[in-house]
């Protein structure tokens, strides 16, 4: 198949070619589009899964975490209502403790959230990255394209 | 250009669900850390 759209951009470009000016401007991308088409993997899908499974597993466990703690767990409509109710609740409860105590108990914890965000952060984009990278690699038998 | 646009496209997608699930991921170990929600934004 991806040699039936390769050949396609071919044609496009050669037409384009001849008309001149902008046509023939966009005939070298496209000639270049064709020729990355053509790497294409033919068992496309299927060679991608390999570098998935790490960034699959991750993901995954991250989901599992939230499900296990509950946090989905409401079915109905008014299971949700209730679960926002009292989150609701326990923020106002939380709110109401933290009138007049100490600011920098608050500020201190909020830092380590933010750094705890910042790491894992960090962590699933190498990911993210690795796994588009093993993906693209294993579909089209190139490194991916570099910045700038 | 089908290259950068393949790429692009597939590094966004990636990103996208890693973004989300690196919120769940660390609302879960700040529960399991704490035993409370995680501050609130602002």
């Amino acid at each position: 198949m991806s040699d039936t759209v390769a050949d396609r951009l071919d044609r496009l470009a050669d037409e384009a070619a001849t008309h001149g000016g902008l046509g023939e401007k966009a005939a070298e991308p496209l000639h270049e589009d064709a020729t990355f088409v053509r790497t294409l993997h033919p068992a496309g899908p299927r060679v991608a899964v390999k570098p998935l499974l790490p960034f699959a597993a991750a993901v995954g466990a991250a989901f599992l975490l939230q499900r296990l703690r509950g946090e989905d767990a409401a079915r109905g409509p008014a299971d949700r209502v209730r679960a926002v109710v009292a989150r609701a609740g326990e923020e106002l409860a939380e709110r109401a403790w933290t009138v007049g105590r100490d600011a920098r108990a608050e500020a201190r914890k909020r830092r380590a959230w933010n750094a705890l965000q910042g790491a894992t952060g960090a962590v699933f984009t190498l990911l993210a990255r690795r796994a588009a990278t093993g993906v693209y690699e294993a579909l089209t038998g190139g490194d991916p394209p570099r910045r700038g | 250009m089908l290259r950068k646009l393949a790429w692009a496209g597939l590094f966004s997608a990636f990103g996208a669900v890693a973004t989300m699930a690196s919120q769940r991921a660390s609302a879960a170990v700040w529960r399991l850390a704490t035993g409370e929600e995680p501050p609130e934004r602002g």
